[in-house]
């Protein structure tokens, strides 16, 4: 009896949103027509894309095992770019400006836009920046972040449903990459991108981060809210349609269980190992559920996901004329039967 | 194509007669629509309503139990490819490889017993090795001393009168048979029908396993377990992905079967692959707790029933080292709420008491407005966990959202207690703990 | 346990309150009345008090005037002696009653089929009288009916005591279970004896009253016969029951020697007689075309169905509709802002306000109204945020957040975070009625007739209500509007019993829909969070 496993086709897909501009060498994600890493019945332009996380003041919460493979240029951006773009092999950089929160540092503002223009003359990858989180402090950094570095095309991490005006406004002026943060809903996802839409924000300029749960800290609600924006997507819905990133190593590493020692917890096994463990699984989960801009924090991580990824989507990355960074993947046709060796 | 409430609720006699339990045909006709009855309930049931509802219910994938006693394990009868559209019903097992060859009979008694003694408790869930996937050896004691431990066994078959020796040894025991990859599976399926016990049917494509798991079927296997092809992620990907949605559309009954896989040493990511994409069975060669804990926490968070919240047990948690001085939270006992509160308390930099209380698995406001989180509850949990004897300031922080508690809990506690009103994201613990708790607790050092 | 003296000025009232307890408290014992809307939860404003004396905590200040902190009390603890002046009106205006219902011959005004004159009390004399009241959460009507034609003579309104204690139910429920079952009985009592007297003024002797029916919410109907409320809240709800035989009416202090208080059941701890009476008078037992029935309350009750079946919910929509919980809200009534409209080329706001003069708030279709013209005119954003196209004269900004002026001076003003509030109530009912109908699965039948039922106005701007998607997109004909189903549905019953039967009959029909338990709820909810909606072809219900 033959298998008739018809390949199911979708109304919609992805948009393709390209990182990076002026004098990085972009990098475009999303684009795919199917559920994630269906390639045997869809086209994906694109693979997800790595990113490592440096920050502008020495992240002292970093557990020991992961700030090891950083020794040395912990809170220097230029020096932390170029090791994780040379060494670690980084498609993408996200800057995390802790030191502008009021307890860790009180950076001003001018004083980030210099530490994220240090990285621009570092490393030639595309950026996202991230704030030190929601309310007119983050404003006024990225602002200046974002007039400072104007034309790069950085991903502006990021606008909410109750503050989205003001980096609406410069991501548009200074031609920018939006990053809009959403609390585990599909609604309020959508919701968002509507206000932006609203406020003429390019939404082919635009990302959604629906906000990660680690591994055991809510990755199951990430995991399905990302399964369910894929489906929208899928279905037509031009609000839903935008690439999603995740920050998973920030999330991954808060656990207890990627930092507790042996010592305290015999069962558990090697802390190093298990941490690493962690940051792969939350990473492969969510990527399995759309996710097409990862940031990670350990090399090691990144590595093993890059491994992976390469199953799918070779391990050539080539560039063509335009300059922009395609992998070397082509969809394999599929007919009506099956076979898969 | 499942019936819609008022579908079926056209189908029943409307009479309202509540003999199946329930005030109204149409409650029962859309408890039947969500796969929350049976139409058994209803003595008036006609004919017609029976062919209709009986058709759309049989399971796509099969049920198929291994092993026997506490630790028997019962894997398929899922219904759908997202478990947002409803939920995985049977979290996947998780069994050790066991190769127990060179080893002395204490060495390999010792292993089984190290195995069988692992339990971690994680959000009210006990983490443990489910099963034992012993490889055929020459003689068959390993499997029975796994057997005899109680653990379901797998036999990972190396040849055909070896694998027969061992299952027949076990067979009591319910044991599931793998044959070895590219075997031809004649042999094994009359083996696994004469005794009545579960095989796995493997196959180099898709197309060829559907057949298989038919054919094995026919010759009177009853349990079925597919072992998918692709030994990469992106062909295990798609065969994953194929079967659970060739199941789910009933394109060819040979598909209709759990799923098995076999995970080599440090193959994390390919677990990774089996736990989220519908494996039943997933069976790892030897690797340490690192590996474990991720895997069986993964399992944890997809087969959570997206509808039904995790709870954590209630009773007092230590974050770092608390003494009689440290500050005490409360808070309600969903997972979600315990994580994200615990996570900042941690990150806070500050040891801390945090009383969990039994709030049904509600957050905080919710279970404030169905009465789970009044004073008074909180109080008598306060009590049972004798929180009076870990803090000597007698003061309890509760949720920022639930101030209107406050008098009430302090009449409930007595005593002298006092009740702070905290903040209402956790992300501002921190801070709470710098600005408000303290000062106070400076004040409760010169001031006791 | 030290304690502190705690006085309230101008009332001169005080009382010792212990340490740490809360001044909301400690107004509570010493009889001054602070409204605590919100149950104390902190999220009303409305028992913003000044501190003339004393010491509070700094964070818990919210502003100063003049020198003096001005704290909410339900958050602020006593930690010293204290001068305390409360800054909101915590007595209630008298409701204004308008005299609309007198002369109305019930049953051939009101009957949805046509119904014979047969009392469900005894009518031995010409003039003996009968009460129908509808005793709601906000606000409580009365009419005085002449048995003997079934006309009405006399209307009373009032505002419920009872909110004082709560404006919303689980905060009554709280504050019975806290002991004040006995205050709550007694207070509507005697609420509903003032307005016996007013309807009675035009002549009409109260010792002629033959009997009662009551309409209300379940809640409603336990604290005025003193039944234990607590287990409503419960979940699932469990009322002490959910039809209460008649009790006398002296029992409950009201005139008439005798004369039995029969109140219509309900059908579930959320969906009471009050629904029940509106929905068989608007003709739901007996037809044959699907319909909608919605109560713009604080309980949003909906029942969808027909006569072959009845589903019902209650979307705990909260007291935005009756202008409850929004700074500038209050009831229909006088200086009440009750319409609005931008112009699209001068951007000039025109507001309608009852009674013309002086706008002293907004009602609840005054608020429907401006948020669909706001909406319109850009000057808010999707999620009810302001946007740069406010005029900059009516742009205002203040402790809580930006706002839009509507009164000359400023005095009143539309928050963000009461328009905010406004969402989460038509998201709640919108999310009840999505899921209720799609609770009968994909495919379900389309709204053939829709009844729309609250205090929240004279009218509903239908346009206005569908347009920030507060009520279905279905052709406007199929709409109609019942001032009060409750108060319809109980005079019907009082006069007649083949209704007072049907009502009980279409009540063992009626399928009870816990919103709870539904799974898609909270995502419908969330989804009309939105102006007009997130996905707005989920308006479409026709």
């Amino acid at each position: 009896m033959s298998l008739d496993l018809k390949p199911k086709k979708w109304a919609g897909a992805l948009r393709e949103v390209t990182l990076g501009a002026g004098t990085r060498r972009p990098v475009s994600v999303g684009g795919g027509n199917g559920l994630p890493l269906h390639a045997f019945e869809a086209a994906f332009p694109y693979r997800p894309a790595l990113a490592l996380e440096i920050t502008d003041v020495d992240p002292v919460r970093w557990v020991e095992s992961v700030r090891q493979p950083w020794e040395g240029v912990l809170g220097q951006p230029a020096e932390a770019a170029r090791r994780a773009v040379t060494d670690f092999g980084a498609d993408l950089l996200l800057v995390h400006l802790t030191g502008t929160h009021a307890d860790r540092g009180n950076r001003s503002p001018e004083q980030a836009a210099a530490d994220v223009r240090a990285v621009l003359e570092a490393v030639d990858v595309p950026l996202i920046v991230k704030g030190p989180g929601a309310g007119q402090k983050q404003n006024a950094v990225l602002a200046r972040v974002a007039e400072d570095c104007r034309g790069e095309g950085l991903a502006l991490h990021s606008a909410t449903n109750e503050d989205y005006k003001t980096l609406a406004a410069v991501a548009v002026a200074y031609g920018h990459v939006l990053v809009g943060e959403s609390p585990i809903d599909v609604n309020i996802a959508k919701q968002l991108n509507i206000l932006l839409a609203d406020t003429n924000v390019d939404l082919n300029r635009a990302l959604i981060d629906p906000l990660t749960g680690g591994l055991g800290y809510g990755l199951e609600y990430s995991y399905s809210v990302m399964e369910r924006i894929r489906l929208a997507a899928l279905g037509g819905d031009a609000m839903l349609n935008c690439p999603v990133v995740c920050l998973v190593g920030e999330e991954t590493w808060k656990a207890k269980e990627a930092r507790v020692s042996a010592d305290k917890e015999p069962l558990w096994g090697s802390q190093r190992e298990r941490g690493i463990h962690w940051e792969v699984s939350t990473a492969m989960t969510l990527i399995e559920a759309g996710a097409e801009v990862v940031v990670m924090r350990h090399p090691e991580a990144l590595k093993r996901i890059r491994k992976q990824l390469d199953s799918w989507f070779g391990s050539d990355r080539s560039h063509d004329r335009e300059g922009v960074v395609r992998s070397s993947f082509r969809p394999t046709e599929t007919s009506g039967g099956d076979s898969c060796r | 194509m499942p019936l819609t409430g008022l579908q079926i609720f056209k189908l029943l006699p409307n009479t309202n007669c509540k003999k199946c339990g329930y005030p109204t045909c149409l409650t029962f006709a859309m408890k039947l629509a969500a796969g929350k009855e049976t139409l058994e309930k209803c003595p008036d049931a006609t004919p017609e309503a029976k062919a209709a509802l009986g058709a759309a219910s049989a399971p796509p994938i099969r049920g198929v139990t291994i092993g026997r006693g506490e630790r028997a394990i019962t894997v398929g009868e899922e219904t759908v490819f997202f478990r947002h559209e409803k939920t995985f019903v049977r979290h996947p097992g998780l069994f050790q490889i066991f190769d127990p060859t060179g080893l002395t009979p204490a060495e390999r008694d010792a292993k089984l017993d190290h195995w069988r003694g692992i339990h971690i408790e994680r959000a009210g869930e006990t983490f443990r090795v489910d099963g034992i996937a012993i490889v055929e050896t020459a003689e068959s004691v390993a499997a029975v001393a796994a057997a005899e431990r109680g653990f379901p066994v797998a036999i990972l078959a190396a040849t055909l009168p070896g694998a027969t020796a061992v299952a027949e040894r076990i067979k009591d025991h319910r044991p599931l048979l793998v044959p070895p990859a590219g075997a031809n599976l004649e042999g094994y399926c009359a083996l696994a029908a004469r005794l009545g016990i579960p095989l796995v049917v493997g196959a180099p494509d898709l197309a060829s396993l559907a057949d298989a798991a038919r054919d094995a079927a026919r010759a009177g296997v009853a349990d079925i377990l597919l072992e998918p092809p692709g030994a990469d992620p992106r062909s295990l990907h798609h065969s994953l992905s194929a079967i659970r949605r060739g199941a789910l559309d009933r394109i060819h009954p040979g598909l209709g079967h759990p799923v098995f896989l076999r995970v080599g040493a440090g193959e994390i990511e390919r677990a990774v692959l089996g736990i989220t994409k519908f494996a039943s069975l997933v069976a790892l060669a030897d690797c340490g707790g690192e590996a474990w804990l991720p895997l069986w926490t993964l399992r944890q968070n997809i087969y959570t029933d997206p509808q039904k919240p995790l709870q954590m047990d209630p009773g007092l948690y230590a974050i770092g080292e608390p003494n009689d001085r440290s500050p005490l939270l409360v808070t309600s006992n969903f997972s979600l709420t315990y994580f994200i509160v615990s996570t900042e308390a941690e990150a806070s930099g500050t040891a801390c008491h945090l009383a969990v209380v039994d709030a049904e698995g509600l957050s905080v406001l919710t279970a404030w407005s169905a009465g789970k989180f009044s004073g008074d509850r909180v109080a008598k949990a306060l009590r049972q966990m004798k929180a009076a004897d870990r803090v000597s300031h007698h003061t309890v922080i509760i949720p920022g959202y639930v101030p209107v508690i406050s008098g009430e809990l302090e009449d409930a506690l007595g005593d002298g207690w006092h009740v702070l009103v905290g903040p209402q994201e956790a992300s501002d613990i921190a801070p709470f703990f710098r600005d408000v708790w303290g000062p106070l607790a400076r004040d409760f050092e010169t001031h006791p | 346990m030290p304690s502190h003296p705690v006085r309230f000025l101008p009332s001169g009232r005080s009382t010792i309150a212990a340490e740490g307890s809360s001044i909301l408290r400690a107004a509570e014992l010493a009889g001054e009345p602070v409204r605590a809307e919100c149950g104390g939860r902190g999220a009303c404003g409305r028992c913003l008090v000044r501190i003339l004396e004393g010491q509070v905590p700094e964070y818990r200040v919210l502003r100063r005037e003049s020198g003096f902190p001005q704290v909410l009390a339900c958050l602020t603890p006593v930690h010293s002696p204290l001068t305390v002046e409360p800054l909101v009106e915590a007595q209630l205006p008298k409701l204004v009653s308008s005299d609309r219902y007198i002369g109305t011959e019930v049953l051939s005004a009101w009957a949805p089929w046509p119904l014979e004159l047969a009392p469900l009390v005894e009518c031995r004399e010409p003039q003996d009288l009968g009460v129908a009241l509808d005793i709601g959460t906000t606000t409580l009507r009365l009419l005085l009916i002449r048995l003997s034609d079934g006309v009405i003579v006399g209307e009373a309104g009032a505002y419920n005591p009872q909110i004082a204690k709560g404006a919303d139910v689980i905060s009554r429920i709280i504050a019975a279970e806290k002991g004040g079952l006995g205050e709550l009985a007694s207070a509507i009592r005697a609420a509903v004896v003032s307005m016996i007297v007013e309807a009675s003024a035009g002549g009409f002797d109260p010792a002629r009253i033959r009997g009662y029916v009551v309409a209300g919410n379940v809640t409603m109907i336990h604290l005025l016969l003193g039944e234990d409320p607590s287990g409503i809240r419960r979940v699932p709800s469990q009322p002490r029951a959910l039809a209460f035989p008649p009790v006398d009416a002296a029992d409950l202090g009201w005139p008439g020697r005798g004369a039995p208080v029969h109140s219509v059941p309900g059908a579930g701890g959320w969906v009471g007689g009050d629904i029940l009476a509106g929905a068989v008078r608007a003709g739901f037992s007996r037809a044959a075309e699907t319909a909608l029935y919605v109560d713009l309350g604080t309980n949003g009750e909906i029942v969808f169905g027909n006569a072959d079946f009845a589903l019902a919910c209650a979307c705990s929509a909260g007291p935005a509709f009756e202008g409850g919980g929004i700074r500038c809200g209050m009831r229909a009534d006088r200086g009440a802002v009750d319409g609005a409209s931008i112009n699209a080329e001068s951007g000039a706001m025109e507001l309608s306000v009852i009674g013309g003069g002086r706008i002293r708030g907004v009602c609840g279709s005054g608020l429907i109204a401006l948020a669909d013209a706001l909406f319109r005119a850009g000057w808010i954003d999707r999620g009810g945020r302001l946007t740069g196209r406010v005029p900059d004269e009516r742009r205002m900004a203040g402790q809580w957040g930006a706002a839009i002026a509507l009164s000359a001076g400023k005095r009143v003003a539309l928050w963000e975070r009461d328009l905010a509030s406004l969402i989460r109530a038509k998201a709640a009912i919108f999310a009840g009625i999505r899921s209720l109908v799609d609770s009968l699965g994909p495919g379900g039948p389309s709204i053939e007739r829709a009844y729309v039922s609250g205090n929240f106005g004279r009218y509903l701007n239908l346009p206005a209500a569908v347009g920030i998607g507060l009520l279905p997109d279905i052709p406007p004909g199929r709409y109609g509007y019942i001032d009060n189903g409750s108060l319809e549905g109980a005079a019907l019953s009082l006069l007649s019993r083949e209704f007072r039967d049907e009502i009980a009959a279409y009540l063992t029909r009626v399928t009870y829909v816990d919103l709870a338990d539904l799974a898609g709820y909270m995502d419908e909810f969330v989804g009309a969070s939105f102006l007009p909606h997130t996905s707005p072809d989920l308006l479409r219900m026709g």
